[in-house]
């Protein structure tokens, strides 16, 4: 591996695999949360739709640089994340297997992957992209994004081993990014 | 009982979140290093205005703004003379010979970033020792993509308080 595939694909996982990286990070969580794992079906699709459109936006930036505002975008993902966790809250944590949230997490894919965008243009020196930097970051990225989830569903089994059901997890999750998510509007 | 366990848990939580979060904030700055012309090189650096501000600031400075170039060129020259060095070799930077730079007058300003240029003489390999601040964000990331010919980027490298120096071979 090249030292410049090697390094951005650090950026890219530790851009999602940050403490400080609320955003992206609770919004997997709150997309997720209410998902059983056995019903793979739903959360796999939910999670291939985001990361196909997330990494399609951040193609089509590389591509044609539509100019963006910084602040909508900040505030778009935030907006995402409200829709997602207020869900899981309105629901009470239930989990509706003819819900289609692959239509959500692909829609907000978009929003994502501006916002992705936004980070890695200024993680590369002026002049300097090479789609050898998008590929790093990009990849790190979904690194990222299935750490997140391997965790969230280690976490839920270790709860309902404590007697926690799905649905108080989720619902306990879901409120929690719904505070943040409140919070950092402010 | 259960449900107003329930909804109390639900409240401290939402306010737990309310309080205790922060916007992801980006601590980073990039650079390029480009070989002009045999041992002449050029170090374009871009860093985000508020942070050098804030570094500048906890460096002693009276709280300033950036937009008064004049007034602030050799307080950016001073803070990069503190923190940023280059050094002949790959080996041990105590032991090493610095390198001298020159900073370009004036600094490029707009309210979002500051654009630096420093300009030098040396022959590889020599060392990029940018501390530019890292002392004010632990999680601080300097990037840099070094080009040394027409052929394209060389060595990209990321400086950080784990690593704070890097080798352009």
């Amino acid at each position: 591996m090249s030292d410049a595939l090697s390094l951005y694909l650090e950026l890219g996982f530790y851009h999602i695999v940050d403490i400080h990286a609320w955003d992206h990070l609770l919004f997997i969580v709150a997309l997720m949360a209410p998902i059983p794992l056995k019903a793979w079906k739903p959360w796999l699709a939910a999670l291939s739709a985001f990361t196909l459109t997330h990494t399609t936006a951040m193609a089509v930036q590389a591509l044609a640089d539509i100019p963006l505002n910084k602040s909508w975008i900040e505030w778009g993902v935030l907006a995402t994340l409200w829709v997602t966790a207020g869900r899981v809250v309105w629901l009470k944590g239930a989990h509706q297997p003819r819900a289609k949230l692959w239509i959500l997490a692909g829609l907000f894919g978009f929003i994502h992957g501006a916002a992705f965008w936004s980070d890695f243009a200024i993680m590369v020196p002026e002049g300097a992209f090479t789609w050898e930097l998008w590929l790093g970051f990009t990849a790190g990225v979904e690194g990222g994004q299935l750490a997140v989830v391997a965790a969230l569903f280690v976490l839920r089994a270790i709860l309902e081993q404590l007697g926690w059901s799905l649905r108080d997890t989720a619902l306990v999750l879901g409120a929690m990014c719904l505070g943040i998510a409140l919070h950092l509007a402010f | 009982m259960m449900r107003f366990l329930q909804r109390s848990l639900l409240f401290a939580l939402l306010l737990v979140g309310f309080v205790s979060a922060d916007r992801h904030p980006l601590h980073l700055s990039s650079a390029t290093l480009v070989q002009t012309a045999k041992n002449q090189w050029v170090l374009k650096k871009t860093l985000f205005t508020d942070d050098l501000e804030e570094a500048m600031t906890t460096m002693g400075y009276e709280p300033i703004r950036l937009s008064d170039v004049a007034h602030h060129q050799a307080k950016v020259q001073a803070y990069l003379d503190a923190y940023f060095t280059l050094y002949k070799g790959s080996g041990d930077p105590k032991t090493a010979k610095p390198i001298a730079w020159t900073l370009d007058a004036p600094y490029v300003y707009d309210p979002e970033s500051v654009h630096i240029v420093l300009r030098f003489t040396a022959k590889p390999p020599f060392q990029v020792v940018d501390g530019t601040l890292l002392s004010t964000y632990a999680d601080q990331k300097n990037v840099y993509s070094v080009r040394k010919s027409a052929e394209g980027w060389s060595q990209h490298a990321i400086i950080d308080a784990d690593s704070p120096s890097f080798v352009v071979q």
